[in-house]
């Protein structure tokens, strides 16, 4: 167990106003789908992060994103609770703390005083094959456990043609990697496609009405205008100073990533771009003056994200964060792009991103138990340091088990990265990379 | 009996030198593959001898810089392998989309690795049993005729597809009719012996395997049953199997090995492909898809469970032996299911974590002693 002080220490401090409203939207989130959950009539979904959000809207399903319930366990409640119940029921501490969190969450009999009120029970479960295997395994297995159907869709995530590694270009700063389809398998794209319409099929038949076609179109637009805002924001991340970092990023991700086709997401995002844009043009910055600049890709580590801030007390930004999509207006840096972008999109979109928002090197969140992720990870510190001459420090911990953090030995190591990546910016040899007005 | 059984035995205890002996002596090329979900028969209409990427016991030290230690221990010893050159006498390697790791097994040895020259990526849709998947796996066979043309510079035609479909075929029915001499108590051949058929067959071409296996049979056929006191008989379930130890183990405890549910075994051989149908990339696309399933695959806990509860019945089972590799998803994730529901048919379960390049140490070995003892009347 955690002293209050440790607590303490570990939560994130925001430096934007906008961003601290992020809690009170949370709250709210769950709030409204406790309420809305105890229905009758409205169905409830739980789904898998890269689930496409407006069919749901649209329908007017209840959607629940279990690795977001996750992360609210390990801000805002006692994961372990879960946890244990996972391992006593066969699963080994070595699976995926996400879906660990919410079988044990499921074989508790979704307790009423869990963090948040909970997750509404589901009528359905819907997920994609992006990402990761596991995620597919984990939503059959609670499938299985709540004897509620699963629909699974197909999305296929391709590596590059050839022997040469990625080719990486906006699209790929947009899905953070993904690759739905390429030149020699365009039968893929068609294949994703009828497993998108498979979804909007399930989703009439569970709900027992068709899709409101009129409420997809404008959700899809609503979507879509929020995407842009996000990248003209991470625009400005550009800027020496950043005017906004991952700190103040993490949190607020989350209306764009839960509920994009939302008001509350449209209103959220259009306040923090006029905050960011302000910050920008007045030069006002995360730490007074910016010693070096950093990137963090992986998941953070929910239950201590106040070790992002740790970097500001020694004069550092973490300025971009790769995990839910770090693309901008503009990409590319010609002064500083590297021969090779590495051996997946997956790298190439770290590597472009560090580039791009001008870092000095870069934190690889190194969570065991997320195997695709951290087979990556390795990968993208060796070719960082052979394409670009980037440090990457690797820090190991689950995401949401606080028990695999140890503070002593991570925080001695950050302390030496720390000394190397300020050295190393002291005597940058490119150009930055410039921001692009939007008008 | 055991000149019988030698060339298999051979086989499985230097893969990579029987095949490097080989190919001088044949002068053909051999290409590799993972898992169980490549065609081969593909590989085979254009001339190579297709073998098994296997991992093989050991330690990861230069593979360890690219795949670290909390990934699939089978994966990091193929890379480690593939790194010190074990693999060179390989002309080509397919790889297919079966799970995260296998995945970026492809990304790594096409990026990293300099051979062989010719690195093919095979995609396996996760909903092997939808309607949607026949179209997918018929495209990525055609794409996967293709790259095998132009890589080796032989025309593949149906007729050379379907030779290769009879061959694999005989092949599996032969592996399957060595397995039934385990039905009878006490079983004709012991696991250890059945498994090393099973497994060379993944090492050595299949027209030489399969006279291998006639002769077999046929000195099986003559063999009466012994009628020695019979033993505690145990069905395993693994994810990847590459030696003998396991099943050394377990008959050193005092128990038969009956059968089996594993990829290098049967989830590998049970299936046939119909060659009574006139377009046989069809045929194909409808085998792989349909195969006993790897647990990567979406739907494949029931699968899975008949599977296992049909040879547990017609093996006369007592017990099930769950190996499962550290790290390995795809099996984590099934097996309470799959455990619990073994044990409310009342089949008695162990569970072994194991380490691929480590393989089985004195703990394990003890912990199956003592899961024979209480199968024991």
């Amino acid at each position: 167990m955690r002293s209050e002080e440790d607590k303490s220490r570990m939560r994130g401090k925001k430096h934007l106003q906008t961003t601290r409203e992020i809690s009170k939207i949370v709250e709210q989130y769950y709030a409204e789908r406790s309420e809305s959950g105890k229905k009758q009539g409205q169905k409830v979904a739980w789904c898998g992060i890269a689930v496409p959000k407006q069919p749901l809207q649209a329908m007017d399903v209840l959607a629940y994103y279990p690795e977001q319930y996750g992360t609210v366990v390990a801000t805002r409640g006692d994961p372990h609770r879960f946890l244990k119940q996972a391992e006593a029921y066969g699963l080994s501490p070595e699976m995926c703390g996400y879906a660990r969190i919410t079988i044990g969450y499921i074989l508790e009999g979704l307790p009423e005083d869990a963090p948040m009120g909970g997750m509404s029970r589901p009528d359905m479960l819907l997920v994609t094959t992006a990402v990761c295997d596991t995620r597919v395994k984990w939503w059959e297995l609670m499938g299985q456990l709540l004897n509620v159907p699963v629909y699974v869709m197909e999305f296929p995530d391709l590596p590059p043609i050839g022997r040469n590694g990625a080719q990486v270009g906006q699209a790929e700063l947009g899905t953070s990697g993904h690759q739905v389809t390429r030149a020699d398998m365009p039968y893929l794209g068609q294949y994703a496609l009828s497993h998108y319409q498979g979804l909007i099929k399930f989703l009439e038949e569970v709900c027992g009405k068709p899709m409101d076609q009129a409420k997809l179109l404008q959700s899809s637009k609503s979507s879509g205008g929020v995407g842009k805002v996000r990248r003209e924001i991470n625009e400005y991340r550009k800027a020496i100073p950043t005017p906004m970092g991952s700190a103040d990023a993490f949190a607020a991700m989350f209306p764009g990533q839960y509920m994009p086709g939302s008001e509350v997401a449209n209103d959220f995002y259009n306040r923090l771009r006029a905050e960011v844009r302000e910050r920008m043009d007045k030069k006002v910055g995360i730490v007074p003056e910016e010693k070096f600049r950093l990137l963090w890709s992986g998941i953070p580590f929910w239950y201590n994200m106040g070790l992002l801030n740790y970097f500001e007390k020694k004069g550092g930004v973490v300025v971009i964060d790769t995990q839910y999509g770090c693309s901008a207006l503009s990409t590319g840096n010609p002064n500083r792009d590297p021969k090779k972008w590495g051996m997946n999109a997956y790298v190439g979109t770290v590597m472009k991103a560090l580039v791009d928002y001008n870092c000095d090197g870069a934190i690889l969140s190194y969570t065991p138990t997320c195997r695709a992720l951290y087979i990556n990870q390795m990968e993208i510190k060796n070719t960082l340091m052979e394409e670009l001459g980037a440090p990457a420090l690797l820090l190991e911990s689950d995401m949401v088990d606080p028990s695999s953090f140890s503070e002593a030995q991570t925080m001695m190591r950050v302390d030496a990265f720390i000394e190397l990546v300020t050295e190393k910016a002291s005597k940058r040899n490119w150009k930055p990379s410039m921001v692009q007005s939007p008008f | 009996m055991s000149d019988l059984m030698a060339p298999f035995h051979e086989a499985v205890a230097d893969p990579h030198g029987w095949l490097s002996k080989y190919k001088k002596q044949a002068g053909v090329k051999i290409c590799g593959y993972f898992c169980d979900y490549v065609p081969e028969e593909i590989l085979k209409a254009a001339g190579y001898t297709t073998v098994r990427i296997m991992g093989g016991k050991g330690e990861v030290t230069v593979a360890d810089k690219y795949l670290q230690s909390n990934v699939c221990s089978f994966a990091r010893r193929c890379l480690e392998q593939g790194m010190l050159g074990v693999f060179d006498y390989l002309d080509g390697v397919v790889i297919p989309h079966t799970c995260d790791v296998i995945n970026k097994m492809n990304d790594l040895w096409a990026y990293r690795m300099k051979t062989p020259a010719f690195v093919h990526y095979f995609w396996v849709p996760h909903k092997v049993f939808h309607e949607s998947a026949s179209a997918v796996m018929e495209a990525e066979i055609q794409r996967m005729i293709q790259a095998v043309e132009s890589s080796s510079e032989v025309k593949i035609t149906d007729d050379a597809i379907r030779e290769a479909i009879e061959l694999f075929n005989r092949s599996r029915s032969l592996l399957d009719r060595v397995y039934q001499f385990r039905r009878s108590p006490p079983p004709r051949i012991n696991g250890v012996d059945a498994y090393a058929v099973a497994l060379s067959s993944l090492i050595v071409p299949k027209e030489i395997h399969n006279q291998w296996m006639e002769r077999l049979i046929e000195g099986l056929g003559e063999t009466e049953s012994s009628s020695g006191k019979d033993r505690p008989r145990i069905l395993i379930s693994a994810s990847v199997l590459d030696d003998l130890e396991l099943m050394t183990a377990v008959e050193k405890s005092g128990a038969w090995v009956v059968a089996d549910d594993i990829c290098t075994s049967t989830r590998y051989f049970t299936d046939m492909v119909d060659n009574s149908d006139s377009a046989p990339i069809k045929a194909l696309a409808r085998r792989y898809l349909n195969k006993k399933p790897c647990p990567r695959s979406v739907g494949s806990y029931q699968p899975r469970l008949d599977h296992i509860l049909k040879l547990a019945s017609d093996y006369k089972v007592d017990g099930v032996i769950f190996y499962i590799l550290r790290c390995c998803d795809g099996h984590l994730y099934q097996y309470p299911v799959l455990n619990e529901r073994l044990r409310k048919e009342g089949y008695k379960t162990l569970y072994i974590q194991g380490d691929h390049g480590i393989g089985i140490t004195d703990g394990i070995s003890n912990r199956i002693h003592a899961f024979t003892e209480i199968l024991l009347p």
